[in-house]
């Protein structure tokens, strides 16, 4: 969806905190609250579904629970319990298919934009500034292309599959994750505790993975969230625009897509609303546990008030 | 501050010309020949080499680049290899309709956000602030396609109100009558921009709220209201202001899905086209221009950003 | 026959729902005798109904209104969109050219001619000659006169071997063109060809005025001039009053581009335009009961086929392309997809919409047996077959997808890969080894075939080469006893049927949907939009 719309972070590290920045080493004990404890029960309900769902979906993706029927856009009913879709398929089978395949292809993209944007960051934060300068303008220059047209381009070029959707993605995304974390890196490194373990002679890489890591991990891991969901959103633009999985494939984005005729002229609207409601969930349940997990590693003043 | 302007558009220059580069080779990797593109499925190889001449393609790499590159700088963004049109006369007309749209939704999307999200910011906790956050995440987790829908079946199927699509000439109309033409991509951008800006002005003024300073405003025993309104917003406006840019920058490069749901011709499809057709010389052209808005939007953030915050302005 | 209708007791007894929907059934071409069936069926005299169809028909066939502007909207459009005829490759091309131009002889809907620019069309006893007398007094929108000149410089155009002209291979016999005087052009053929103004007509051929270049604008002959041309955006035309034929009723005519299906009947639903191509066919039952919206449904011989490459790895094995035409699913594709509006294919080009049909020829059915059996030999086994595939039409990926999901319950291992439209036909289309297309009717058996199946033809999808088929079509073309004839199209077809490899399930209609004040409609089955020939005739009628 949001092309650059979702590079929210500073461009120009000095001219902004980063709100999820610690006072201090974080204190690793926290308990969910409520709204976290939904959360997680969503996320997890999804994943279940996403590991079992080929194995216990009825019909597979490209199935037709109705062999000798030629009716599309059907209400739920014996056999088919969400109705049927666009192409007289079985839509809680596809919905099934497509948690794996959508939740899949995000998470790992995400996970390979963290790997990429978060060494660069990092490694960037504390090498020489001349390094550093270098990294940040080339980064600069992919973060002022929107990420839309980048893949567009890329995916055009090469023809869309499901690797291809993951490298593209991650690549594309770890652009901001790179930013994040250099930021991150920069500002931890000149906090006390990292200047007193400075002082104290330890060395550069004692610094990373004892001083600056542990405290950058948390805002970055609540950003992860976040991050998972523009990659959802990146997918399903990509599928409307005919670039994303390949059909008969299910995934939530594309689906949606193929199916938004049934609210024009189906017989029911689920064809529709059950993917955007997939996607709905699994995105709000995510946010729900970042929400709280960001609350609880910083930024407490602003409760107490 | 001078000096930091000065530094700020160096840098914003070196991005330039890092994407110029990125663009031109990137779009040299693509498969595909320009000549060939050019001339069509039936062109001799005769042909094929005198369009490769006169295109300057037998060039080396390196001549090639600065070529387009001092092009570029003179206005001159080259012919469409699709239709033989020079570029600027394709971008003319969408640059209006993308600058109308995005700079409406500016208008009206922005300023609504940021009050949602600072009402959030002086309440958090409460029932608006958690509502809000509700639905602000909610509109994060819809595909653009998906809100656009849900708008053209309530304004224009249920109430009878808008186009569902934006057709018709653009030319001799009067603000109001445009406005209403292209009433419904920019409700559907607002909410797309909404979302987002109400969950970072609320987090830039909590973070600011949370600063020592205002802790100590707060133990002076000053009401919140006149906190918020004296002392954190005026803190908060640099990283406000980035994200506004960066959703500007947004609105102008990466409408791909609106402007092909609602059918009217603006950059972004542009662009689309350019990929389709495998029109090199329209992407080129394209990638810089939006490369341009993003660097100057940027620098207008920074320069807003340095302008509000006194440390900044007088750094140690 | 000015039969009004109020004068009609049968049309006075109907309910208005009953008489909407004898009236769309008017409009879309019912004839009469299925029109008298059906009211017959409703308890209606013979006499009752043929008088109420009478007076339908001619109520429909009402006269022409000045004023007025038409907003039309065709799917694929973009920054190649043209004002060059010899470059046209879309509907919306096709379009374009009627509104600006005219061409020497007009089709009609029974893929016929009638003199259009060319006021009279003589040949010679062979066919080898053909005498065009150019009508006089018809003027360019700049107010210069048609002469010889213009008709000569457009007609080279399309020669040579260096022509860009997409339709070159059209008037590949033609040895050359010459002026005879400023009214007449001549034609001289290296061989016959009967069908030669019936090839003129076509999309390509519009007249444009001696030594144009630029096309960033353009000066035709049509019953429009161009007011504004702005490829992939729009295109608006007003009317030119000195046009020298009938039509030419609005005062602005525009035609608009809108890929995408759901955008496009949203708009189309919503009354933001009056008229658009390629009705998603599920759709069809919503128009048909929406206010003032009518469906323009045409019979063609346009079909959606996949081809594989007979010169390229794994598409060259018989086995698997003969595997493939028995894992069609051509019921589901008409019945389902097309919701009706299409018919059956039998693996090759032509159908009943053509003069030369062949219905010797035994349907090809889905058939898992056979298509194993075929599997089998091919000694494929679990290889993955790739398929690129792209919505040029409805139904092109809908085919690759059935024929996946039969393949699979078999053991073939199809790899559909789906790509985007408008690129569609630079980049993928002649150069994978199995893809999708779609292909309009063409005025003649002869023509279709020539295009796209003769061995040297630039458009030979399969690269199928027959010696025989190739003479055979060559020489039908001088052949006049009905019988040979009908019997060598026979050969012809089967021939494609059984060796080309080509998968063809299905033909399908054209099917747009027009608002009710939409007028004028042409039927000529070659195009959307009654064969692009509608923008001459086309009227508003609540003006």
């Amino acid at each position: 969806m949001n092309s650059s719309n979702d590079h929210y972070v500073a461009p120009y590290d000095d001219a902004v905190s980063f709100d999820e920045l610690p006072d201090s080493a974080p204190s690793h004990k926290f308990r969910l609250s409520f709204t976290g404890w939904l959360g997680t029960i969503i996320v997890v309900f999804w994943t279940i579904v996403a590991v079992s769902g080929p194995f216990i979906a009825p019909f597979g993706e490209n199935e037709l629970p109705f062999p000798d029927a030629y009716s599309e856009f059907q209400a739920p009913q014996p056999g088919a319990w969400l109705g049927t879709d666009v192409s007289d398929r079985d839509i809680l089978s596809r919905i099934m298919y497509g948690a794996s395949r959508t939740m899949g292809i995000s998470f790992l993209a995400t996970v390979l934009a963290y790997m990429i944007g978060v060494v660069f960051g990092i490694g960037s934060a504390v090498s020489s500034p001349r390094v550093d300068m270098i990294l940040s303008r080339i980064n600069d220059a992919f973060l002022s292309l929107p990420t839309i047209m980048l893949g567009l381009v890329v995916v055009a070029a090469v023809g869309s599959s499901i690797p291809v959707l993951i490298l593209t993605a991650g690549v594309i995304y770890a652009s901001v994750i790179f930013r994040l974390s250099r930021s991150l890196g920069m500002e931890i490194k000149v906090m006390d505790f990292v200047e007193a373990a400075q002082a104290r002679g330890e060395g550069r890489w004692w610094i990373i993975t004892k001083e600056i890591w542990p405290n950058a991990a948390m805002p970055l891991l609540t950003d992860f969230g976040l991050r998972l969901i523009y990659v959802i959103l990146f997918i399903s633009s990509l599928s409307f625009l005919g670039l994303g999985v390949q059909p008969p494939q299910a995934d939530w984005g594309s689906m949606v897509r193929e199916n938004l005729g049934a609210l024009q002229y189906g017989t029911s609207i689920i064809p529709v609303i059950a993917p955007a409601l997939a996607i709905a969930t699994l995105t709000v349940g995510i946010n729900l546990i970042v929400d709280d997990v960001s609350a609880h590693s910083g930024g407490k003043l602003s409760n107490r008030l | 501050m001078f000096s930091l302007i000065l530094k700020r558009l160096g840098v914003g220059l070196i991005t330039v010309l890092a994407v110029s580069m990125i663009i031109f080779a990137g779009t040299k990797i693509l498969p595909g020949d320009a000549a060939q593109i050019r001339l069509g499925q039936q062109a001799t190889e005769a042909n094929v080499a005198a369009m490769r001449e006169r295109l300057g393609l037998d060039k080396p790499f390196i001549v090639q680049y600065a070529n387009w590159l001092t092009n570029f700088a003179k206005g001159d963004l080259g012919v469409s290899l699709s239709s033989d049109v020079p570029i600027t006369s394709l971008i003319g007309d969408r640059y209006k309709n993308t600058l109308f749209v995005s700079s409406l939704t500016a208008l009206i999307g922005v300023p609504i956000s940021l009050m949602l999200g600072i009402m959030a910011a002086m309440f958090p906790g409460s029932l608006y602030d958690r509502i809000l956050t509700f639905v602000s995440v909610s509109l994060v987790a819809a595909p653009e396609f998906f809100t656009a829908t849900l708008l053209v079946l309530l304004f224009v199927f249920a109430l009878g109100i808008g186009n569902a699509v934006v057709v018709g000439s653009t030319e001799n109309k009067g603000l109001f009558e445009l406005i209403a033409h292209f009433a419904l991509p920019i409700t559907t951008l607002c909410f797309v921009i909404a979302s987002q800006l109400i969950r970072m002005s609320r987090a830039a003024v909590l973070n600011v709220m949370s600063s020592p300073y205002i802790e100590m405003a707060v133990l002076k025993g000053i009401p919140r209201k006149r906190i918020i309104f004296r002392h954190a917003l005026l803190n908060a406006i640099g990283p406000i202001v980035n994200v506004v840019a960066l959703n500007l920058a947004y609105l102008v490069t990466g409408v791909i899905v609106v402007e092909v749901y609602f059918g009217y011709p603006g950059l972004a499809t542009l662009i689309v086209q350019g990929v389709q057709t495998r029109d090199f010389v329209l992407i080129q052209g394209l990638g810089m221009i939006f490369c341009l808005t993003y660097v100057v939007l940027m620098l207008i953030a920074d320069i807003a950003a340095y302008a509000s915050n006194p440390r900044l302005r007088h750094p140690k | 026959m000015t039969r009004r209708k109020d004068n009609d007791p049968t049309i006075n007894t109907l309910s208005a729902s009953d008489h909407d929907q004898l009236f769309k059934l008017v409009k879309r071409g019912v004839n009469r005798r299925d029109f008298m069936r059906y009211m017959m069926a409703a308890g209606a005299t013979a006499a009752a109904s043929g008088t109420l169809f009478g007076g339908m028909s001619s109520a429909w066939a009402a006269t022409p209104k000045m004023g007025g502007q038409l907003i039309m909207a065709s799917d694929q459009h973009g920054p190649n969109d043209t004002l060059d005829p010899a470059l046209f490759t879309s509907a919306i091309d096709y379009f374009r050219g009627r509104m600006f131009y005219g061409s020497l002889t007009r089709l009609t809907s029974d893929l016929g001619y009638e003199p259009e620019l060319a006021e009279e069309v003589i040949s010679n006893e062979d066919a080898t000659e053909w005498v065009f007398k150019i009508r006089k007094g018809v003027e360019f929108h700049d107010g210069k006169t048609l002469t010889a000149d213009d008709v000569l410089y457009t007609m080279n155009r399309h020669m040579g071997e260096n022509s860009v002209s997409k339709a070159a291979s059209l008037v590949s016999m033609i040895d050359k063109w010459e002026k005879v005087n400023d009214y007449e052009v001549v034609a001289k053929l290296s061989s016959p060809n009967a069908d030669l103004p019936i090839a003129l007509g076509t999309f390509h051929f519009k007249i444009i005025q001696d030594g144009q270049t630029d096309f960033t604008s353009t000066i035709g002959t049509g019953p429009y001039r161009v007011k504004e041309f702005k490829p992939g955006v729009r295109v608006v035309g007003t009317r030119f009053d000195n046009y020298w034929g009938e039509g030419g009723y609005l005062d602005e005519l525009v035609s608009y581009g809108i890929g995408d299906p759901v955008a496009r009947l949203n708009a189309f639903l919503a009354g933001d335009i009056d008229g658009m191509v390629n009705l998603p066919p599920k759709a069809i039952s919503q128009v048909e009961a929406a206010e003032g919206k009518e469906i323009w449904s045409l019979k063609s011989g346009a079909y959606i086929n996949i081809t594989p490459r007979l010169d390229m790895s794994v598409s060259n094995n018989v086995h698997m392309y003969k595997a493939m035409q028995y894992l069609m699913d051509r019921q589901r594709l008409v019945k389902g997809v097309y919701k009706g509006e299409g018919s059956l294919g039998n693996d090759q080009p032509i159908n009943s919409a053509y003069f030369d049909y062949c219905a010797d020829i035994p349907q090809r059915e889905l058939d898992p047996e056979k298509a194993k059996f075929h599997f089998e030999k091919s000694g494929l086994g679990s290889t993955a077959i790739p398929v690129v595939a792209a919505e040029v039409a409805p139904g092109a990926i809908d085919q690759c997808l059935f024929m996946q999901r039969e393949g699979k319950k078999i053991g073939m291992n199809f790899d559909v890969k789906t790509v985007t439209t408008d690129g569609y036909w630079g980049s993928v289309w002649l150069k994978e080894p199995i893809c999708v297309a779609s292909w309009n009717m063409r005025p003649t058996a002869n023509i279709m075939m020539t295009l796209a199946f003769k061995g040297d033809a630039a458009w030979n999808e399969t690269r199928w080469k027959n010696d025989k088929f190739d003479q055979t079509l060559v020489d039908v073309r001088g052949v006049t006893d009905p019988a040979k004839r009908s019997q060598m199209y026979c050969d012809l077809q089967t021939m494609i049927h059984e060796e080309n490899g080509m998968s063809i399930p299905c033909h399908r209609n054209y099917v747009d949907a027009v608002a009710s004040h939409v007028q004028g409609r042409t039927e000529v089955p070659l195009n959307n939009f009654g064969g692009a020939e509608s923008p001459v005739t086309l009227w508003r009628a609540d003006t």
